[in-house]
């Protein structure tokens, strides 16, 4: 590996969003956001409430 | 101890933020559990929560998913519910304004899977992406294998579009192009001369271009102009 790769490695190993703008709750317009979709088989939709609990 | 003027009172509290009508729609990154894929493969039950992982954890299910934070690392408490995600935490959805910040992290460089999702919610606004506090996913490309790279087991590429588009119930497309042509990016937060990113396939800058040696010369005065026509 390159030093110029390396580096890059090195100095970014997080998510990055950049200079933060703003903080704003954001509603889905009606017809915006697809309706729920079907479950693909019984077993595997989750009921429980999806998470992230860490970025990404 | 008294509590301030309005907290608690929906639309009043310190807590609550300035309200829009709308969704943003950014680009991320996952990795595949391919365990799980295999699995929807074979027609057993998915042994997980989704297909899809973020590298640090996270499972995104289908349709809308919401963020709830596992504590800030160190042992640290986790932010409460209404305030994911908290300026000082990881938690949240992640997801970038152009392919390019998304690809710039490092983690993201040995991933499969990307994707364009939808966020609202509570958000996080930045000049390079998001952090949502709900999101889901709307269009996926399975990107090739990497030349070179010696296969590996499980599920192909070509297996992969086919189990993750009909799990998730969203379009799997054949390119990153065709991806951001039917799913646009937000770009409105992008600065000025960066937007065009948004509608850009590429993962990472291009080559750089150094001048050519006599140019460079030129430059500093060691060498002569160059000859008239």
């Amino acid at each position: 590996m390159g030093k110029g790769a390396a580096r890059r490695v090195a100095a970014v190993t997080m998510g990055d969003i950049g200079e933060e703008i703003t903080e704003i709750e954001l509603e889905p317009l009606p017809g915006e956001t697809p309706a729920e979709m079907p479950p693909a088989a019984p077993e595997e939709t989750p009921a429980a409430a999806p998470a992230e609990p860490v970025p990404r | 101890m008294t509590a301030p003027p309005g907290e608690g009172v929906p639309g009043f509290s310190r807590r609550d933020l300035p309200l829009a009508a709308g969704t943003v729609t950014g680009v991320r990154l996952w990795r595949v559990d391919r365990t799980a894929a295999e699995a929807v493969m074979n027609g057993a039950p998915v042994p997980g929560e989704g297909l899809l992982t973020g590298v640090f954890g996270g499972v995104w299910q289908r349709g809308e998913n919401v963020a709830a934070c596992g504590g800030g690392g160190l042992g640290a408490p986790p932010c409460p519910h209404d305030l994911v995600p908290a300026p000082g935490c990881g938690c949240g959805f992640w997801a970038y304004w152009a392919p390019r910040y998304a690809w710039r992290c490092d983690y993201y460089w040995r991933a499969e899977v990307i994707g364009i999702v939808q966020g609202y919610g509570r958000t996080r606004i930045g000049t390079r992406g998001c952090r949502c506090a709900k999101a889901r996913i709307l269009g996926l490309y399975v990107r090739p294998a990497a030349p070179g790279r010696p296969p590996s087991d499980g599920p192909s590429p070509h297996d992969l579009t086919g189990i993750l588009a009909s799990y998730y119930g969203v379009p799997c497309y054949p390119s990153l192009a065709e991806l951001l042509a039917a799913c646009p990016l937000t770009a409105d937060y992008l600065p000025r001369r960066q937007r065009h990113l948004a509608t850009s396939p590429a993962l990472s800058p291009g080559a750089l271009t150094l001048p050519a040696p006599l140019t460079w010369l030129r430059a500093i005065g060691q060498a002569g102009q160059p000859r008239q026509p």
